[in-house]
């Protein structure tokens, strides 16, 4: 049955709103003021106290300023921790811009690789569309962390410190998406012309245009460095040439295969204890794709409560966009009653959020304690990289019970999962299309 | 093609030996990517003088919204008021129609899920329509629709709220609804439930009526129009309607305005007119009507128009070759291509096949200048306030029109009697996302 809006609907619309008196004096309320504003539980202030009976301290806050690079801050965020168990310094951060600027060339070899093997695509072909307009960008995974670190190895900040273009993504990548778009309309055409060798040199002329387009933008990747450092009994290090790779492996040398992936999504056709893989999802010619392996919320949380228990940090994925306070720097789904206040159900279970586009999985943060109340966690603590001035000096709180419904990814090391899960990271993977919820 | 380390040193041998790329890379240390690439000599072709200005009341603002083609289309509609009674200021109320198009676009996107009741849930079209949400963006003919339906208040008779001018927030909570909504509709289906979907709509659009009155305020029924002439003379008028009020004081038919657009691409064959599928706000109004035009009589059009002192409402993507500051859209003005040796020609097919340009932006057209009977830039009254651009106009040069105009409205009697007729032919529907799509 349609709904026509006649004048008659409206009426009776209109009729029931205005007998609403709760309504009217919002609508008076909102006149001056805004909605973010007006629907704060005071009684909840109680319950997001900073405090924590498991807290892991951290090194100063981050920034990744304009840019999509969360993915990468959060990853250095937690390799540095490791560094620093030895060194026990009170600055230390890892060149982000290094990996960033590996991870574009990457992604721009990617990208020409993939629009390469589907020359014969229709334009409006689903995947094609996905191709051009998703595959460039700021955003990352674990695994293109992984595959990057893997690679290139890292350097420390002061090698490849930030640059105007690295620190504020936008222009520089419009132009980099709009070469890219430009190859494929090109290599298209190429190809309907059976001109296939001209697609190959058309290939590597955009990718050296671009690289050093990065060069210019990003600065020259160092390939050696000198650390120095002052250690906490004020004594000067100096440690000269060092490849990336070699810096890697003496200053973090974690076996970056030791950590798995492990999901939270309740879904039917994402059933727990499997392995999903997403297609397409190196970012890497030649890398693995991102896989994951789905648990039940109760297990989700029991690895993090033990790898953090550990004294260990988490790198991690959630939303973010619902239950913000940027006052407290805390995301609590209790601090805000706009369902009470407007009257309306906006209940939604975790798996349908993911499903019917409420909320993407955007963002990637480190967690960084927890407090557990006879055992129970009741407030995560968050190491975010939104700089010192937001949230608490730049730290950040999540209550539980918006962890159970918007916390989607934990990176976990496999020593805290038992014998069955091991057995489960075997099983053949349910492949799911580049485009699903789970590939942002 | 893998990249290996053989390939990447190549290409640092090229990019250290390129004199330019190294004098680049020093200055984007300190400078930002968008201050590097102006050419001055181009700035006396920019000047804001023409040879048709058509005097427009003062700039209005759409702030933190998407409401570009309301306001844009209530700019051009006032021009009549001014004309018929005269006045040095006058605005409509955005926000009134604004609520209506809200409220349609919730009912719009609740009668659509009725074709997507049963589909998987990774459908295309379906996915697409969940991601977008409702958005604050439309069409001239949603405009018109609204205008149609609902008339028109002065801006007095319902100011903006804060709500109305930064949407996102308020937009977040609709859009949760809706796509809670569509779980729950096909949820209900699932459970051979079917009958109860009506009911479940009916709620919906209950409680984000509600919703809307609380953060947009209750539309009038009857309002006083108060007045202050050029002469100084105060007019006082009582008892007006919304219709009567548009009748009286605008008493144009809009049905005499059609939407022209200019896209060179394959799927669509000049002069023919075309739909897209899913856009609207109205369920029962007019669909969206495009007749594709050459660009050489798509601006003849608008030049007849213009000289006739009447403004055009129109479409571009404004997110390309543009300086905000200065309120000057001008491909020639920026050479990033040549500074940065990449080569960034597309052709407007290629642009809009490859997704590199889409429209986005709707604005009025209120003057032009002729040299020797042909256009060489373009006078811009835009929504942006007076503090962006030119006190708030804008400059776009005759070839920066060429690439990145796509749509104008005019009045039906510039048409050829050929142009008129094919007004009439069977609409092509286009994808839901198709670059001929919304403005917001």
């Amino acid at each position: 049955m349609k709904v026509i809006i006649d004048s008659q609907k409206l009426k009776q619309l209109e009729k029931k709103v205005s007998k609403d008196k709760v309504q009217t004096a919002l609508r008076r309320v909102l006149v001056n003021s805004k909605l973010t504003d007006v629907a704060d539980v005071f009684e909840e202030y109680q319950n997001i106290d900073f405090k924590f009976s498991i807290d892991i301290e951290t090194l100063p806050i981050t920034n990744q300023k304009q840019s999509g690079r969360c993915w990468i801050f959060s990853g250095l965020n937690f390799l540095r921790h490791h560094t620093n168990k030895n060194l026990k310094l009170k600055e230390l951060e890892f060149s982000q811009n290094y990996l960033a600027f590996y991870d574009k060339l990457e992604k721009i070899n990617y990208y020409l690789d993939t629009i390469s093997e589907m020359l014969d695509k229709d334009i409006d072909d689903r995947f094609f569309q996905h191709v051009l307009v998703n595959f460039y960008g700021d955003g990352g995974q674990w695994n293109m962390f992984v595959n990057l670190v893997k690679k290139y190895g890292i350097v420390p900040k002061q090698a490849m410190p930030e640059t105007d273009s690295s620190s504020s993504t936008y222009k520089m990548n419009s132009f980099i998406e709009l070469k890219l778009r430009k190859f494929a309309a090109d290599a298209q055409k190429l190809f309907k012309n059976k001109k296939l060798t001209e697609i190959e040199e058309l290939k590597e002329s955009v990718l050296y245009e671009l690289y050093s387009f990065l060069v210019v933008n990003l600065g020259l990747p160092p390939k050696t460095v000198n650390f120095e450092y002052v250690d906490e009994k004020k004594k000067y290090h100096l440690d000269r040439n060092l490849t990336p790779k070699e810096f890697y492996d003496k200053y973090v040398g974690l076996d970056l295969d030791q950590y798995v992936e492990v999901i939270n999504v309740p879904y039917e056709t994402r059933p727990f204890n499997s392995m999903i893989e997403i297609k397409k999802s190196s970012f890497m010619t030649g890398a693995k794709n991102n896989k994951y392996l789905n648990l039940e919320l109760n297990r989700f949380k029991e690895v993090a409560i033990n790898q953090l228990k550990d004294k260990e940090l988490i790198w991690f994925g959630c939303n973010v966009g619902y239950n913000f306070s940027r006052k407290f720097g805390v995301w609590d789904d209790k601090l805000f009653a706009y369902d009470k206040l407007f009257d309306m159900d906006f209940t939604v279970t975790k798996g349908d959020s993911i499903y019917y586009r409420v909320y993407a999985l955007e963002h990637a943060m480190v967690l960084c304690g927890v407090n557990l109340v006879k055992g129970k966690p009741n407030k995560w603590k968050i190491e975010n990289s939104w700089g010192s001035d937001l949230g608490k000096k730049g730290i950040y709180l999540g209550t539980d019970s918006w962890f159970d419904m918007y916390v989607t990814e934990l990176v976990i090391n496999k020593k805290h999962l038992n014998e069955q899960e091991l057995k489960d990271l075997e099983k053949e993977p349910i492949l799911i299309e580049a485009w699903d919820p789970l590939s942002e | 093609m893998i990249l290996e380390e053989k390939k990447l040193q190549e290409f640092e041998k090229k990019v250290l030996k390129d004199p330019v790329k190294q004098a680049l890379r020093r200055v984007l240390v300190n400078s930002k990517l968008t201050d590097v690439a102006s050419v001055l000599e181009q700035q006396e072709h920019t000047q804001f003088k023409f040879s048709i200005d058509i005097e427009t009341l003062p700039i209005t603002n759409q702030k933190q919204s998407g409401r570009c083609w309301i306001f844009s289309g209530l700019n051009f509609l006032r021009q009549f008021v001014a004309k018929k009674i005269k006045v040095e200021s006058f605005e409509f109320s955005q926000n009134y129609v604004a609520f209506y198009d809200k409220l349609e676009k919730i009912n719009f996107f609740l009668q659509s899920m009725d074709d997507f009741l049963t589909c998987d849930v990774d459908d295309r079209t379906m996915q697409f329509l969940l991601s977008g949400g409702i958005q604050d963006g439309g069409q001239w003919q949603m405009f018109v629709n609204l205008v149609k339906k609902y008339g028109l208040v002065p801006k007095e008779a319902m100011q903006e709220t804060n709500s109305s001018s930064s949407t996102f927030f308020m937009n977040s909570f609709i859009d949760l609804k809706l796509r809670k909504y569509a779980a729950d509709a096909r949820q209900l289906v699932k459970d051979n439930k079917k009958d109860q979907v009506g009911n479940l709509k009916n709620q919906v659009l209950t409680e984000l009526y509600g919703f809307l009155v609380t953060n947009f305020g209750m539309p009038p029924k009857k309002f006083s129009f108060e007045y202050v002439d050029k002469k100084k003379k105060y007019h006082l008028v009582q008892n007006l309607n919304p219709h009567k009020f548009f009748e009286k004081y605008v008493g144009i038919n809009l049905d005499d305005y059609v939407s022209l657009i200019n896209s060179p691409t394959k799927d669509k064959p000049f002069n023919k007119v075309y739909t897209v599928a899913y856009l609207g706000n109205v369920w029962e109004g007019e669909p969206i009507k495009h007749l594709n035009l050459e660009m050489s009589r798509f601006k003849e059009l608008v030049i007849n128009q213009l000289k006739d002192k009447e403004l055009v409402w129109f479409g571009s993507d404004v997110s390309t070759d543009g300086d905000r500051k200065s309120g000057v859209w001008d491909d020639k003005s920026f050479a990033y291509g040549e500074m940065f040796g990449l080569d960034l020609e597309m052709s407007k097919e290629d642009k809009l096949d490859y997704r590199v340009s889409a429209m986005n932006h709707a604005m009025v057209i209120s003057g032009v200048n002729l040299v020797d009977g042909k256009p060489n830039k373009w006078k811009i009254e835009n929504s942006w306030g007076t503090d962006a651009g030119n006190k708030g106009f804008y400059l776009c040069s005759d070839t920066w029109f060429d690439k990145y105009v796509y749509q104008a409205v005019v009045n039906k009697k510039y048409l050829s009697e050929q142009e008129l007729k094919d007004l009439d032919q069977d609409l092509v529907v286009l994808k839901p996302w198709d670059p001929m799509g919304t403005l917001a």
